[in-house]
């Protein structure tokens, strides 16, 4: 277990100095730098300015010098969207509402995938199994940006009108309720699925058959025997689903105008505000590996079989 | 005495049961005749043998979703490449006179054509706020799509499997190393790191190709677009770990079998064994893996497109058909939903058909 830890941790910092090395490297590939905006400086301006802020120096040189800014919270500022602001205010600004959605996406994510899974599996090989397979298999590839598109067309501005438009900040809360469907819609399907599978396969072991021998019923047999060792495989899709929420927010946020990070990123991207880019990416990135870490080692240390059966 | 015969003939006739059988005196010259021609006829196999193909097939025909899947995607193939052909409109033709039309209406311009007795071709799905044929652009968005997955695919398919089987076969501390590597590729957060490669590419390639026209490697950006060569290089980067990770694993079985040390005995270097011996062994996993990759590849494709960092006009593709469509999202709903239907019928059918190919070719991978 304690290896598991050190493996996964490096592993965890090699990605994050991947992610790093990347972004500083792209960052240096876009043409013109960082102060060519609308006004073109003069020669001797130019080089006066990179000697000021080190961008004459070697590029590992500078690389370094750039990644303990970024470790202090110094992310740069914004180019062109809030002129002048560091970019680490404006996340903190927005990014506690991307979390809010996010996390309520994710647990009606859970909730309803452990549910229908569990529904699939006792129903398995009747219509209804068919039915929420079929079901299950196309929210797995309908792209998010599609069935937010048109439950907004449905539910907020075409047919019935019942739900807000836009999702700004002073949004009463039933505004949430369909982005946070929206964005849960794709990893419940996939939580469905997992829990179908790994259900069917602990219905199928000895210790169920004793659980009826002995007269349990139906229910407990389901909620206290099989569930409980179903859902050890579905945590571990919660690493990538973590993954999917903040990328699926991207699209969720701007379809309906929520004041997120997610929208404010897309909208650096056509406004091509580098350094908000960047400090995005690379905090995202870390919020993600960093996530992922923790459900990992998590998991390995709900179900302590997985390093057993590893080994053999 | 007979039933002592009967008994022995019975079991396998070993060294003990001839010589018993011998003692008995039931072993004449004639036991050891040649088999007269019917006897050897009765041992042949009735019919021929069915090899990995025919195997593989076999079973894939009997899995009927994956083959409606296929079927469904051969009438998109030819929806995407026949199709642009087949219709009098081009995709990035603006006809004045039709604006905004909705699907198989006629502008006036048409109707007083028809009534003069032309035939005009119905705009099936109407026509967008530039006068162009939406069936057209949805077409040849569908190409578009289509001929980024399948060759962001082969491209996964090169680098993966060469990876993976270097990795296998070498095996010990290349192999650790190489599969380190993979491990720390596979926990980045791909869709955000290859939006920031779409992202900052892109200007770096326009001003690539702006300084050297000439040059031999400017002309597939010029002809691809700087967008579509950036989802292909982030494409090559993250997504070749699951390819790896399954040709690695194929490799490490394989490399212990016998046909590899006799090619070895014969003096078959390593490069050799690893493109004649092992990766042809490998075909079954890369074919299934390689037509999974393709619809993660156009899923990608139309994310980034949505996003606006993708297909840039005049060209199309649908995920940036479907980002277009916001604009009049309420008045012109059907824009969104014709192109979204042919993303999904695509995503789907490939992903059904690969899962079942993927069952058929490689049996031990099913789920």
């Amino acid at each position: 277990m304690v290896e598991y830890i050190i493996k996964r941790v490096l592993l965890g910092l090699a990605a994050l100095i991947v992610v790093s090395a990347l972004t500083f490297l792209l960052m240096n590939l876009i043409p013109g730098g960082p102060f060519l905006s609308e006004k073109a400086p003069t020669a001797e301006v130019l080089a006066a300015l990179e000697a000021k802020y080190g961008l004459n120096r070697p590029l590992h040189q500078q690389y370094f010098t750039w990644l303990s800014d970024i470790l202090r919270g110094d992310f740069g500022v914004s180019f062109k969207m809030q002129k002048n602001r560091p970019v680490i205010v404006i996340i903190g600004e927005m990014f506690p509402t991307s979390v809010k959605v996010g996390v309520f996406a994710m647990l009606w994510a859970i909730v309803a995938g452990v549910s229908l899974g569990c529904f699939a599996a006792y129903k398995r090989g009747r219509l209804t199994d068919s039915v929420l397979r079929v079901v299950t298999t196309t929210g797995v590839v309908l792209p998010t940006f599609v069935t937010a598109t048109i439950l907004l067309v449905v539910f907020a501005g075409g047919i019935f009108k019942i739900l807000p438009v836009i999702v700004d900040k002073n949004a009463e809360w039933y505004a949430y309720i369909l982005p946070c469907f929206t964005l849960g819609l794709n990893p419940m399907c996939n939580i469905a699925r997992y829990t179908r599978s790994s259900m069917l396969d602990a219905l199928s072991q000895e210790y169920i058959r004793t659980a009826y021998a002995k007269g349990l019923n139906t229910a407990a047999i389901i909620f206290k025997h099989a569930l409980r060792n179903a859902l050890i495989p579905v945590i571990s899709y919660i690493g990538p689903m973590i993954a999917y929420i903040l990328t699926g927010g991207f699209v969720i946020e701007t379809v309906f105008s929520i004041p997120g990070l997610g929208r404010y990123f897309v909208q650096s991207i056509q406004n091509r505000d580098y350094p908000i880019i960047m400090g995005t990416t690379i905090f995202l990135a870390s919020f993600v590996i960093i996530m992922t870490l923790a459900v990992d080692i998590l998991y390995r240390w709900i179900d302590p079989r997985i390093d057993l059966a590893k080994e053999a | 005495m007979q039933d002592k015969l009967k008994n022995l003939l019975s079991l396998h006739p070993g060294d003990e049961a001839i010589r018993q059988l011998a003692e008995l005196g039931a072993l004449t010259a004639d036991s050891f005749a040649p088999a007269p021609i019917e006897d050897r006829q009765s041992y042949m196999p009735r019919q021929k043998s069915i090899g990995y193909w025919g195997d593989a097939w076999r079973r894939l025909r009997k899995n009927t979703v994956s083959m409606v899947a296929l079927l469904v995607i051969g009438l998109l193939l030819c929806f995407a490449f026949i199709g642009p052909e087949a219709i009098p409109y081009k995709y990035d033709q603006q006809i004045r006179t039709s604006l905004n039309l909705a699907p198989m209406q006629h502008s006036e311009a048409e109707l007083a054509a028809i009534a003069s007795g032309e035939r005009v071709f119905p705009h099936v799905f109407g026509t967008d706020t530039h006068g162009r044929d939406t069936m057209a652009r949805v077409m040849v968005g569908a190409r578009v799509s289509m001929t980024i997955g399948i060759i962001a695919a082969l491209l996964v398919l090169l680098i993966g499997s060469l990876y993976g089987a270097i990795a296998g076969f070498f095996g010990g501390l290349a192999d650790n190393i190489m599969m380190r590597v993979v491990e720390v590729i596979s926990s980045l957060p791909d869709v955000l790191v290859v939006l920031l490669i779409a992202v900052s590419l892109k200007p770096a390639l326009d001003s690539f190709v702006n300084a050297n026209r000439q040059n031999a490697l400017a002309r597939p950006l010029i002809v691809l677009g700087p967008s579509i060569v950036a989802i292909f290089i982030a494409f090559a980067m993250l997504y070749w770990v699951t390819m790896a990770r399954i040709i690695r694993g194929n490799v490490l079985q394989l490399k212990e079998q016998e046909f590899v040390l006799a090619a070895r005995a014969l003096g078959a270097s390593n490069a050799r064994l690893i493109r004649k011996h092992l990766l042809p062994n490998c075909i079954g996993s890369m074919i299934a893996a390689t037509c999974l990759e393709i619809p993660a590849a156009i899923f990608l494709e139309s994310f980034l497109s949505f996003l606006g960092v993708g297909v840039q006009a005049p060209l199309t593709s649908l995920g940036s058909m479907c980002s277009d469509a916001l604009g009049g999202i309420y008045t012109y709903t059907y824009r969104l939903i014709i192109p979204a239907l042919v993303l999904l019928t695509l995503l789907l059918s490939f992903n059904l058909f690969g899962d079942g190919l993927r069952d058929a070719l490689d049996p031990r991978l099913k789920k």
